[in-house]
């Protein structure tokens, strides 16, 4: 072992050892939906319920601090940048500065839209091995060469994450104290040194990548050859159900919205479906 | 069911040079010979000599997956490598390097060995009969539906052995694969690849670790500078002549650097006291260790052993706080002025190498202390004088030499003059002649640096005798044993228990200390 210490195992849930095609239908589902719903209902419903899922899959205590940090900083910048930028009955939020209450409030409403997608595809990522993860790409019809390397990216991050923590550490026994705004006493910004540091963990992920590829490429991978998914990818249980659902939800969705633009924009409108629009409207 | 090898021929290989991209001179020279399959072969040779190389030329990687120029020809069972596929080399010839960490693509032990199969588009109730037998021909059944991180060093070894093994090559190409296991855990492999051999399987092996190797091998290649100087039987007189002239056979002068453990007339001032110190990661149910308790004096050189998972590293790790014990308690003296408490030197010491050259490599800490100018410069013209290379000095840190690399990280560690450093695994790779530099330029740091302590994690025995002062034996979770590496070697019975040494195994020279065995004799055992 390294210095640098084990990687914990995780532990699964149930939601998390479900068929890896069912998580990318979800992930896909919350995706179409965060762009396509517009009321402010909505948006906070998507958001639970990715909120939810994603209660369900387990996450430990740290793992949910670091995605809290994700998701307050995607709100915040949101926030921060319609506060600055609203222009419609604005109402300043501190007298003298040029951020706007209503520009607040509808920021934090629109990040609702990342933020149900964030949790998803994390929720995808983190309950997912990257072998399963990559047979599910492939059986959705991803080139093999991409998804490849997105799951490949996956199982490497905790490595390159665990090396970071080692270079710092180095850096500080060595006297090393970020000063980020104030030039350090020899003249060198400590931003000079935060970008230096990057380069021994580039180093060492581009010897792991070329170690990687030899590896790979003895062991006869290839992708442009097809190749086998093991274990096979099955669904069972309630797992198909739940797909279609997913697919008939986001195709209903999609057809609803569809249908009520045409009729917003005076290009088709069928009286028989003024009950549509009207839930529409309202509620999407 | 065991086959006597045959005079069936394995590898045949014509004048092979290659020359890397952006290099002039070529790594392998003109190097011919051909080898019987289910034959055992060493390919030796110091660090830089081209063993990885030749391994790279008969896996077909070169010319295949590679930008130098290749001149010859390498036949594998009659497959010229030249233009072959790589699923057509596949099914011939497996390779095992030396890091299993980095070769590991899935994070399912069953996923793993399936990874190959499913690159050769085997049906799935195929896939799963080969990975069975491949699991329970390593001894690995146990661990199939277990996270490739969780497994430890020598379990990944085993496992990329086990992957490489399903996919059914009659060649099996292995670079160092010694390199990270603990002794036990390299015998067990080299019994493993010895049952192969049996089976019919034609083995070569790239490795340091010759003592353990040679007595098992039917030939052995020597290569010196990128060429080809000797290649015959191990027991050859010649053969061990030139071995020991490619400076892959070392001989072992005994201790490096001196070893006083006090300032003169002083009594030594404790740098370090560690009291019931205890450490358990979240969701493993056994704690790496627990009631740990040890003092380090300055000028003392103290190693950490114990087997690959015995949580060495860990307690490295715990010193400078990059793992939270969660019991017990360490103190660790003050440094004095221009100094600092504790310096670290990783298992990769890359991590710490990120500097424009290596002057501003070692004057970095000095500086971060605030030192004058002038102190700065006597720093690292000190250090550089220990690295024995003032050339060095305008070159950047990572476009040297491993060895290198590994000498200017520590040198950087020791230009703040740490209490004590910590070095991790710091000989792991190294050939003999570079870990004996290595561990020399340490002693001459150690001196510069006025009594620092040095604390290091190790699983071999060599440097233990030839470099440390004290021993601390760490074994299922327990510090077993605190003494003299004298002690140490001479309790066959503790060195047997956190397998350090394997029952039946004899020490090898390193450990003994004594010469290599006389030219023309027998140094190991009977042929088979």
């Amino acid at each position: 072992m390294s210095i640098i210490g084990p990687i914990e195992a995780r532990q699964e849930t149930w939601l998390a050892r479900r068929d890896p095609r069912l998580k990318l239908a979800w992930l896909v589902a919350v995706s179409i939906a965060s762009v396509l719903v517009d009321s402010h209902a909505a948006l906070v419903a998507l958001f639970i319920a990715t909120f939810v899922v994603a209660l369900a899959l387990g996450w430990r205590p740290r793992t949910w601090l670091a995605v809290g940090v994700v998701l307050l900083i995607v709100a915040w910048g949101t926030a921060l940048s319609q506060a600055m930028f609203y222009y419609d009955n604005r109402t300043p939020l501190v007298p003298g500065l040029p951020l706007y209450r209503e520009g607040a409030v509808y920021g934090l409403i629109q990040s609702l839209r990342m933020l149900a997608m964030i949790l998803a595809g994390l929720g995808v990522c983190l309950s997912t091995g990257p072998d399963r993860l990559l047979a599910a790409l492939v059986a959705v019809r991803v080139p093999v060469a991409v998804s490849f390397m997105a799951v490949t990216a996956l199982r490497f991050l905790p490595t390159v994450a665990n090396e970071w923590a080692v270079v710092r550490r180095s850096c500080r026994l060595r006297g090393y104290r970020p000063r980020l705004w104030a030039p350090s006493r020899e003249g060198v910004n400590s931003w000079r040194i935060e970008v230096a540091l990057v380069v021994p963990v580039v180093a060492a992920a581009l010897r792991r990548a070329s170690t990687l590829a030899t590896s790979l490429t003895t062991r006869g991978f290839d992708a442009t050859q097809p190749r086998t998914a093991y274990p096979p990818l099955a669904m069972s249980g309630v797992e198909p159900w739940l797909l279609v659902a997913l697919v008939l939800a986001t195709f209903a969705l999609s057809a609803a919205k569809s249908l009520f633009w045409l009729a917003e924009a005076g290009l088709y409108r069928m009286p028989a479906l003024q009950g549509l629009y009207d839930l529409a409207s309202q509620w999407l | 069911m065991t086959q006597e090898p045959s005079g069936e021929s394995a590898i045949e290989v014509r004048g092979l040079s290659y020359t890397y991209a952006g290099r002039t001179s070529p790594t392998i020279e003109d190097a011919s010979f051909s080898l019987a399959a289910r034959r055992w072969t060493v390919v030796a040779g110091r660090t830089g000599s081209g063993k990885s190389t030749l391994l790279r030329a008969l896996a077909g990687l070169i010319p295949n997956q590679a930008a130098g120029a290749m001149r010859g020809q390498v036949t594998l069972f009659g497959l010229d490598t030249r233009g072959a596929a790589p699923l057509a080399l596949a099914r011939h010839v497996g390779l095992v390097l030396q890091s299993p960490d980095d070769q590991i693509v899935t994070t399912m032990v069953e996923n793993e060995v399936a990874f190959g199969l499913e690159n050769l588009g085997l049906p799935p109730d195929h896939i799963a009969r080969q990975v069975t037998a491949s699991l329970a021909a390593l001894g690995l059944s146990d661990c199939r539906w277990q996270g490739t991180q969780t497994l430890s060093g020598g379990q990944k070894q085993r496992l990329m052995l086990a992957s490489i093994l399903a996919m059914g090559p009659r060649l099996l190409l292995l670079d160092e694969p010694l390199a990270q296991l603990d002794p036990a855990g390299a015998q067990e492999l080299l019994e493993e690849l010895e049952r192969l051999r049996r089976l019919g399987l034609s083995i070569v092996i790239a490795e340091h670790r010759l003592d353990d190797l040679l007595p098992r091998a039917d030939r052995v290649l020597v290569l010196d500078g990128g060429r080809l100087i000797a290649d015959g039987d191990p027991r050859d007189a010649n053969v061990h002549s030139a071995l020991r002239g490619a400076g892959a056979l070392v001989d072992d002068d005994g201790a490096i650097g001196a070893r006083s453990s006090s300032r003169d007339g002083d009594v030594p001032r404790r740098i370090l006291d560690v009291e019931q110190l205890a450490c358990q990661f979240a969701g493993q149910p056994k704690p790496v260790w627990s009631e740990v308790s040890f003092g380090i004096d300055e000028g003392e050189r103290v190693a950490v052993v114990g087997a690959n998972g015995s949580g060495k590293s860990t307690l490295l790790a715990a010193i400078v706080g990059i793992v939270r014990p969660q019991a017990g308690y360490m103190m660790l003296a003050a440094p004095e002025a221009g100094t600092t408490a504790v310096g670290l030197v990783p298992q990769n010491p890359d991590l710490t190498l990120f500097s424009r050259t290596v002057h501003d490599e070692l004057a970095f800490g000095p500086r971060r202390l605030r030192l004058d100018a002038a102190e700065v410069a006597d720093r690292v013209h000190e250090a550089a004088a220990a690295l024995g290379n003032l050339q060095l000095l305008d070159e950047p840190p990572l476009a040297l030499s491993q060895g290198q690399r590994l000498c200017v990280a520590v040198a950087a560690a020791m230009t703040l003059r740490p209490r004590l450093l910590l070095l991790d695994e710091p000989t792991t790779g190294q050939d003999q002649a570079r870990m004996r530099h290595l561990l020399a330029t340490v002693s001459r740091l150690l001196v510069a640096s006025r009594n620092s302590a040095v604390l290091f994690s190790t699983h071999d025995l060599r440097v233990v005798r030839s470099f440390a002062t004290r021993a601390l034996v760490l074994h299922d979770g327990r510090l077993v044993a605190d003494c003299t590496p004298a002690e140490l070697l001479a309790d066959e019975a503790l060195l047997r228990r956190a397998r350090l040494r394997v029952a039946g195994h004899q020490p090898n020279r390193g450990e003994r200390g004594s010469a290599l065995a006389p030219e023309g004799g027998r140094a190991h055992e009977a042929p088979r």
